[in-house]
């Protein structure tokens, strides 16, 4: 859970329809973002409720660091206000993601990165984005044999003889 | 309290110590152990030293898991992992095994499976213990893998893709039982190839059930007739049904509630052949009352194909009733043109939805085309306060073929991108689209026909036409004559013939303009043929054709372009494509258009240029040394 520090009201100016939300990454940069852009997180959603029942307003902390929210508030930013199946808490799941072009392009980054932002979309909850990228890491090792999956995450096989001969063994790790 | 890393040289010593001087020193006393000795003590010390092996090589692995852990990768929760292997299974085709077998063919034959659970003990962790995974049964890789799939799926929702076709071994004695019995927990169900058997196990209710494709093969069902959805067909209970595909086998319009279908693709099975004796029996009609009393159910709908199922019969009683589907945005309806009539006039549809309407009559007449162009002339609102105009309009005519005769009409109100039809760039909505094959009209889109046309669809609008018949009596004043209206068409694509008389009249004044102008032979840009012409396409044109024209179609047309330019009425671009086209050529006529695009083929005159190389002396002889000397020089050639 983030830590829930007190926050002035000039420091957010939250009142009217535009109400602003303050991020605090784990570098300690603090973002000022609207709280629109933001409701496709569920975290997020979460955290505004709490602030309606207390009437008061805080600073959001959130584990990952500075680039990587602002690469989520891009996503959010860019799908403000668009209608996103996975994202409603109320559809059924959708059987097959669907491919968005977009997504595509700004997910085009190394591989680290990729898992730092899915790691952050996890934990905000914003379904699509989760999706979006575990489509963009399934791409990577789609069609490889298993020696290349390891080779392309640096994965060590740590399976006994036995257990790497039966794959429908139990595994306990 | 923080954790305290010892220093690397310490570590690597900590390390050596363990092995060095735990081991050895706890397997010391087996140094006193030769070979030689008597009695069990060898095998004793042999079975220390194993049990030290496997030991160790545990101990490996658990390092290689701690080290695993520490990868990028492994920050992924399970769930997250869990969606990256939905990824990786949807790469797999579960409902064909050739596919399946393609697809997996570097993984081996169990696909995902074995490329992903073999990765580490991490990832087949996730793998194990995440019901969703397993829920596209695979029947074709042999019933132990099915049974394991069934087995790890539990109650989750499953996905069965299953094939039965003439050899028993892709479908298998285990397949039968397992569809019936877990209905309850099918989400998506398709079945293909011969039915008869299954269809008639799939009497228990689908609760869950959201996708149903059912595909008959027609081969099987030639001398038998096809097969039919009973009553009790899922217990008449499938609750969820969103999608819904019989191809093949007879619908049972009493079946299925459809309260909550929003796609339905219904396509019948052929007349079948009679063995006794050989005579063609008709298919059972679709009873007018029972299809709209099940429309009335389908509010939800977004999307219907409904082709060779329409109601056969008027009846008077219903004549007033109609059914309007509210979210529709696409129906194609096929059959002949009496029934495609029938069904529209009870089913209502948003003016936004775009319609495809397919005659199958076997005779040829005007009143069909009649009958579809009123059709789509009232689906257009022509009537209305607030008629739409075409904007594109396309005619596809194609020789006689061996084929299904068909005529299919489309409207399309909004923009595609491909739905079959030869892609033309220039389409812009309200598209309606013509299709004649070559039995049923494809060769008989005469002029009568295309002036038929042309008075019954509202084109006072019309910006991009195209049209495409491969023979025709159409001739320069029938350009001007039924044409000649039509001041706004920007962009036009003609193939063939046609292209060849339209290149005659490009210049010349249509006759109304000038009898309403009250001059004679004053040319001007109002007075031409598509006065707006901003782009004019050439398809499938013979250039060299000297019986076409009294002289050349390059200096008819280049004529006609410059006449144009002069007048300012365009074409600014000329496209050239698959035509019999001299290259030489090319130079004339850029005289005369801005730009020309031309693809390059020169058509017929490739197979005369080869022969006349072939046939040349010179040629002949140089081919045969470039043949038999590949060191040669090639400029002495040629």
């Amino acid at each position: 859970m983030p830590t829930i520090v007190s926050v002035d009201d000039s420091t957010v100016p939250g009142e009217g329809s535009s109400r602003l939300l303050l991020l605090v990454s784990s570098d300690n940069k603090h973002i000022v973002v609207e709280e629109d852009i933001m409701s496709r997180s569920r975290f997020i959603s979460k955290q505004v409720e709490g602030f309606e029942a207390t009437s008061q307003r805080h600073a959001i902390l959130l584990p990952f660091s500075s680039f990587v929210l602002n690469k989520v508030i891009e996503y959010c930013s860019h799908y403000r206000g668009y209608y996103l199946l996975e994202d409603d808490p109320d559809a059924a799941p959708p059987g097959r993601s669907p491919v968005r072009e977009w997504d595509q392009e700004f997910l085009d980054v190394d591989r680290n990165m990729l898992l730092r932002i899915i790691k952050a979309a996890h934990y905000l909850e914003i379904k699509s984005l989760v999706g979006s990228c575990a489509r963009a890491i399934a791409d990577m090792i789609r069609g490889k044999t298993t020696e290349e999956m390891r080779e392309i995450l640096g994965v060590e096989n740590d399976f006994t003889p036995e257990e790497e001969h039966s794959p429908s063994s139990k595994c306990t790790g | 309290m923080a954790t305290v890393m010892p220093h690397a040289p310490v570590r690597r010593m900590i390390a050596q110590d363990y092995w060095s001087t735990a081991v050895e020193e706890r397997l010391a006393y087996l140094d006193s152990i030769s070979p030689l000795n008597i009695g069990d003590a060898v095998t004793t010390a042999r079975e220390t030293i194993e049990d030290e092996i496997k030991a160790a090589r545990l101990s490996v692995c658990a390092m290689q898991t701690r080290r695993n852990a520490l990868l990028p990768i492994s920050v992924l929760p399970s769930e997250v992992l869990a969606r990256v292997f939905e990824f990786l299974i949807l790469a797999f085709p579960t409902d064909n095994a050739t596919y399946y077998y393609i697809a997996s063919r570097r993984s081996g034959k169990l696909g995902w499976i074995a490329a992903a659970t073999h990765v580490c003990r991490r990832w087949r962790q996730v793998a194990m213990e995440n019901p969703c995974l397993w829920g596209r049964i695979l029947f074709f890789i042999g019933s132990k893998w099915t049974e394991e799939m069934l087995a790890r799926v539990k109650a989750a929702p499953i996905t069965i893709a299953q094939e039965f076709s003439y050899h028993p071994p892709s479908s298998g004695p285990f397949t039968h039982p397992v569809i019936p019995s877990r209905l309850y927990q099918i989400r998506e169900l398709k079945l293909s190839g011969q039915l008869q058997q299954i269809l008639l196990e799939l009497t228990q209710p689908a609760p869950i059930l959201e996708r149903l494709e059912l595909v008959e093969d027609e081969k099987s069902a030639i001398y038998k007739g096809p097969n039919t959805l009973q009553s009790d067909f899922l217990g008449g209970h499938a609750p969820r049904l969103r999608e819904i595909t019989v191809r093949g086998v007879l619908f049972s319009w009493s079946s299925f509630s459809a309260s909550a279908l929003t796609e339905m693709i219904l396509v019948s099975p052929r007349p079948y052949r009679s063995l006794q004796d050989g005579r063609m029996v008709p298919l059972p009609s679709t009873p007018l009352g029972m299809f709209l009393d099940f429309f009335v159910k389908a509010p939800n709908l977004t999307s219907l194909t409904l082709e060779g199922c329409l109601p056969t019969q008027t009846v008077p009683s219903l004549a007033d009733r109609t059914v309007f589907l509210p979210s529709l945005s696409f129906l194609a309806l096929k059959g002949p043109a009496a029934d495609v009539a029938r069904a529209m006039t009870h089913i209502r549809i948003p003016h936004s939805a775009k319609l495809r309407l397919t005659s199958t009559s076997k005779a040829s007449s005007g009143e069909e085309y009649c009958t579809i162009l009123s059709l789509i002339s009232e689906h257009l609102g022509t009537h209305s306060t607030h008629p739409t105009s075409i904007q594109t309009f396309s005619i596809h005519a194609a020789p006689p073929a061996p084929a299904e005769s068909m005529q299919a009409f489309d409207v399309y109100q909004h923009h595609i991108t491909h739905d079959g039809i030869p892609e033309f760039d220039l389409k812009t909505p309200p598209y309606v689209s013509l299709r004649f094959d070559g039995n049923h009209g494809g060769n008989d889109i005469q002029s009568p026909v295309l002036r038929q046309i042309c008075a019954a669809l509202p084109f006072w609008d019309l910006r991009t036409l195209e049209l495409s018949v491969p023979r025709s009596d159409w001739t320069g004043a029938n350009w001007l004559d039924v044409m000649g209206p039509h001041k706004s068409v920007e962009h036009l694509r003609v193939s063939g013939i046609m292209a060849e008389t339209l290149c005659s009249v490009l210049a010349q004044p249509v006759k109304t303009e000038l009898a309403a102008a009250g001059k004679r032979k004053r040319r001007t840009r109002e007075s031409l043929l598509f006065p707006g012409l901003q782009s004019l396409y050439l398809l499938d044109v013979n250039f060299e054709e000297p019986e076409t024209l009294s002289s050349a179609l390059y200096g008819v047309l280049h004529s006609s372009l410059q006449k144009r330019r002069t007048l300012k009425a365009g074409p600014k671009r000329l496209d050239i494509s698959c035509c019999t086209f001299d290259a030489e050529q090319l130079g004339t006529l850029e005289e005369a258009v801005d730009e020309v695009v031309w693809d390059g083929d020169i058509g017929e005159l490739e197979s005369e240029e080869e022969d006349e190389d072939w046939h040349s002396e010179g040629s002949y002889a140089a081919a045969q040394v470039a043949d038999s000397d590949d060191s040669s020089d090639d400029s002495d050639y040629w």
